[in-house]
């Protein structure tokens, strides 16, 4: 090893431009290091960098190709270095020669990402492009030797180290491919790697096997490439923090690898592949991203360089071990409510012997590390133990009332009442007596404003609301005209429907709340007269609250009047009143009518639902117009945000159009496929495709069309058909033509169950009007339905 | 009008199809426009070997109606047969496929494959032509010979039958016209008293 151990300590250069790349010369006792506006070499000396040169473009070219992308070091021939701009150009520089710049390659149009010299053969340069090319440069010709085509923006290139034509390119679409030299048209293999660009991947430097990847993704990934038939498969994943952006293996330690994050954390972390989930090592000493970072041919010296400039050489003497640091303690829990904790068995001795997993609960089992998989595969020799809870042992997390809930809604097939009116009862069944209140409201809200949409139905409980809603705005009264036409006249029409308004608030006081949906007769004398006296007795608040009415009715005409009883006076009261008096006062008994309303419907109910409702009502009554549906999506509102997206989301469904367009569909979105993510969790699948299947949001519906191909095969050959379904290229035959006119079928393919023939919808149309077998001859009595 | 035209497009499809599949199927030797017109083709089948026909070339009259495929074309014989199904008058074909069992599906040249395939099976009990139906039943070396004799004569097929040549050539020069000799002598059975009978009824 060139470098002397002990000399070797932390240390830095302040470069005063952020360095973008760095590269080392082979023995490690140089680096050069570019950015924009930077190109130097540096000697590493014992504690510190010496400049030794300083590359400078020629002046007229100053402006538009100093800002480096990327610097290599020609390890075969020590005086040539590589760099690439950020326009697309590719320099070439000599230390050997005055001016240095020897040679510039303008072959690509945008930046170019990274560059390569072939690491034996010295004249081969590779350079990969945001404008999806890769180009291969021979330097003894001076020209381009090959262009490699991507369908992506090229993020790094990088030479398999230990099979000679090999490179691989990572890509701005999240997939890696490896390139053989020689081919230029096709890549050898490809794998998808990440979910956005993958930044950086490097090969393994004695295991020829392994490749490393990172990019979008929150982690680094390694793949086992061996078997180049199979496709490649994900041996070890590194969970980070954020997006990595440079990754490098550590030199002879095998399970080793350094990276460092494109935003948030400018640490740079060493991890053990066998201990993915917390850094071996940590170096902090950069305060902006670190953009490079490269092992000095030593598995203890890191050099970085960041966009603060700042040029580093760390020694793993000086790393923070993040491992040593930590509680090895682990708690979980599952989605069905079980707990599990692991303890390592060193903090377990500190507590004694009291056995403090017993406190919670039935342990149900401790298991040694040796005896657990993923145990074993941690370095260190940790004995800890597990224990883990079951969720019935712990009432408040378990979670079978979702899954009961689940199962058991009604989400479509009957009238909105009707499945509210269950789903109250399945709610009411797991003890979610709050949910199955808000299921209740939402039926009798519902049933209320189907009742409005038949205002001819005199027979609902509902109307009541609407008359009185209709009489006090006074603008509605065709609504009231309308009611009135079922009547001989008018007055009479305004009495009958006061009349019920009182008929109805009875049994909502007296009976279970299903009593407000039946069908009651208001036209009865009797009831009428029955139910003035009880309505009286019950709902005295109303009566107190409406002396201003009593005067007012006085001074009304009274010729319109059957006086037969002291009722119509009353309902006629209630019309002048509504017409009459100033809003604000009108409000306050509106407000009381409702509490008492609202008091009265769920007899049954806790407190606090009551009280819940109560406060409600009003709300409703607030509004100008009929339309509950503000206060629904309020709830519903109330529910998600609770973290209770299953009574959120199956109400959205079971309201349907009657709530849509209350909702921002990004929200709806959110709600909709949190809660399909919980009831896969659940393994729910039948469910989760009902909410897929009648969720109105288009995203949601797309996921039961999302990557779902249809295969066709040429009906000749069985030959699957690739390129178009239309033709067979190994029979060099259309495939599926219309059986009448012989041509390919494009638009509506109609096919006989029968026999599969078919054609042209009209072309069959027009055959089976003259025949009633197959066009094809087949003999097969075609049956088209 | 849409039917025509998808007429005409089959046709001519189906004119590339025979023209390419020709040198595969021998027996088929060529389907022609007649006069560049698409609704009037004319093909030419080859007789089937191991019959007597075999190596004649028989000139199919082909009508394409203006409603195909949904209608079968007209087909009948250009060239003189002597066949149970098909009419030694006319040259019209009783086959099934050209009437009822007609299929959209069926080409020109799966018909002509038929026709051909007619020839060389014969289906007495369905009779065209009555008398060489009854000849085929009752007696098949003679209506062997006189279909062979027909193939040579009109065909241009290459093998002779000569005791029927000379019967002919013995009426003819009585002054009769060898065509209505030909025919005469055929329905006849080769009875030349009968057929003298029937030419000359006097």
């Amino acid at each position: 090893m060139a470098v002397d151990m002990k000399a070797a300590e932390t240390f830095a250069i302040d470069l005063e431009n952020p360095i973008k790349s760095i590269a080392l010369n082979r023995d490690g006792s140089q680096v050069v290091a570019a950015g924009r506006n930077l190109l130097r070499i540096l000697n590493i000396e014992d504690n510190r960098f010496v400049e030794k040169e300083n590359l400078r473009f020629p002046n007229k070219r100053s402006n538009w190709n100093c800002a480096s992308s990327d610097i290599v070091w020609n390890h075969v021939d020590e005086s040539i270095l590589a760099s690439a701009t950020t326009t697309g150009a590719v320099c070439l520089w000599n230390l050997s020669t005055p001016g240095n710049l020897v040679m510039t390659f303008s072959e690509q149009k945008r930046t170019v990402n990274r560059i390569a010299f072939h690491p034996s053969d010295a004249s081969s340069l590779l350079s990969g492009s945001q404008d999806a090319t890769i180009v291969l440069y021979d330097l003894r010709k001076q020209e381009k030797a090959m262009v490699y085509g991507c369908e992506e923006a090229v993020r790094d290139v990088r030479f398999n180290p230990h099979q000679n034509n090999q490179f691989a390119v990572c890509l701005e679409n999240g997939n890696v491919k490896i390139f053989d030299m020689r081919k230029a048209d096709t890549s050898e293999r490809e794998l998808t790697c990440h979910t956005g660009p993958v930044f950086q991947c490097d090969f393994h430097p004695s295991d020829r096997n392994l490749l490393a990847t990172c990019g979008r993704g929150r982690c680094i990934k390694v793949w086992d490439m061996q078997d180049s038939g199979k496709s490649p498969t994900l041996q070890h994943v590194i969970p980070t923090i954020a997006h990595m952006g440079v990754i490098a293996w550590r030199p002879q330690r095998e399970t080793y690898i350094a990276g460092t994050a494109l935003t948030t954390d400018f640490s740079v972390n060493v991890w053990d592949l066998r201990r993915p989930y917390i850094p071996f090592a940590s170096f902090e000493k950069h305060v902006k991203v670190v953009t490079t970072l490269m092992w000095r041919m030593d598995p203890h010296i890191l050099m970085t360089g960041s966009q603060d400039g700042c040029l580093t050489h760390f020694t793993f003497q000086d790393a923070k071990r993040p491992a040593d640091h930590v509680n090895p303690v682990g708690l979980d829990i599952g989605c069905y409510g079980d707990v599990a904790h692991a303890c390592s068995q060193r903090i377990m001795d500190g507590y004694g012997h009291h056995g403090h997993h017993d406190k919670r609960g039935k342990k149900l089992a401790s298991i040694f590390a040796e005896s657990t998989s993923a145990a074993e595969d941690f370095p260190l020799n940790a004995v800890s133990s597990l224990s883990t809870f079951p969720h019935d042992s712990l009432k408040s997390l378990s979670m079978d009332w979702f899954v009961h809930s689940a199962k058991n809604y009604l989400l479509f097939g009957r009238s909105v009442s009707e499945m509210c009116t269950h789903n109250a009862a399945v709610a009411e069944k797991v003890g979610r007596i709050q949910v199955a209140q808000v299921w209740r409201i939402v039926g009798y809200l519902h049933a209320f404003s189907e009742g409005r949409a038949q205002k001819s139905g005199h027979s609902s409980g509902d109307n009541r609301i609407i008359h009185r809603y209709d009489s006090r705005g006074g603008t509605t009264y065709q609504n009231r005209k309308e009611d009135g036409l079922m009547q001989p006249q008018m007055p009479e029409g305004n009495l009958h429907d006061t009349t019920f308004q009182r008929s109805s608030r009875h049994p909502s006081a007296k009976d279970p709340p299903s009593g407000m949906m039946e069908p009651q007769s208001s036209n009865t004398g009797d009831f009428l007269f029955n139910e003035q006296t009880v309505f009286e007795e019950v709902d005295s608040p109303f009566v107190v609250a409406e002396p201003v009415d009593e005067e007012s009715f006085h001074t009304l005409p009274t010729e319109g009047f059957q006086l037969r009883h002291e009722l119509p006076d009353r309902a006629h009261a209630c019309l002048t009143h509504d017409v009459e008096v100033v809003p604000g006062g009108r409000a306050t008994t509106n407000a009381n009518r409702n509490r008492i309303r609202s008091g009265s419907i769920g007899p049954d109910s806790e407190t606090e639902d009551s009280l819940r409702l109560a406060s409600l009502m009003p709300q409703v009554s607030g509004s100008s117009f009929l339309d509950f549906s503000d206060l629904v999506q309020e709830s519903i509102q109330y529910h998600a945000e609770q973290g209770d997206v299953q009574t959120a989301v199956s109400l959205i469904i079971v309201l349907g159009d009657r709530i849509k367009g209350f909702f921002d569909e990004v929200l709806l979105e959110a709600y909709v496929l949190d809660y399909i993510d919980l009831l896969t969790r659940f393994q729910l699948y039948t469910v989760a495709n009902e909410v897929i299947k009648l969720s109105q949001v288009s995203a949601v519906s797309e996921l039961n069309q999302q990557s779902t191909t249809i295969h066709t095969s040429c009906n000749m050959c069985a030959k699957h058909l690739h390129s178009n379904g239309w033709y067979c290229t190994s029979c060099r035959k259309l495939t599926n033509c219309c059986s009448i006119c012989q041509l390919p079928v494009r638009g509506l393919y109609v096919w006989c169950q029968g026999c599969s023939h078919g054609g042209h919808l009209d072309h069959v149309l027009e055959w089976m009007k003259k025949s009633s077998q197959c066009p094809t001859g087949c003999g097969h009595f075609c049956e088209y339905t | 009008m849409s039917a025509p035209n998808m007429a005409f497009n089959r046709i001519q499809r189906e004119l590339a199809e025979v023209a390419k599949a020709s040198d595969a199927e021998k027996g088929i030797v060529s389907l022609e426009a007649k006069d560049g017109r698409l609704d009037h083709l004319t093909g030419v089948i080859k007789g089937p070997p191991s019959s007597p026909y075999e190596g004649g070339t028989y000139v199919l009259d082909i009508k394409i109606p203006p409603e195909y495929p949904f209608k079968p074309p007209e087909v009948k014989f250009a060239t003189k047969v002597w066949h149970p199904n098909v009419s030694s008058v006319t040259g019209a074909i009783c086959l099934d496929i050209l009437r009822t069992n007609w299929a959209a599906a069926m080409t020109l040249r799966t018909v002509m494959i038929s026709i051909q395939a007619l020839l060389g099976s014969p289906v007495a009990d369905d009779p065209q032509d009555a008398v060489v139906a009854s000849q085929f039943k009752t007696n098949r070396s003679l209506f062997d010979s006189t279909a062979k004799y027909w193939a040579t004569t009109y065909a241009d097929a290459p093998s002779e039958v000569p005791e029927m040549k000379e019967k002919v050539a013995q009426m003819v020069a009585m002054g009769f016209n060898e065509s209505d000799v030909r025919d005469t002598l055929s329905w006849s059975g080769w009875d030349v008293a009968k057929a003298l009978e029937k030419l000359a009824p006097e």
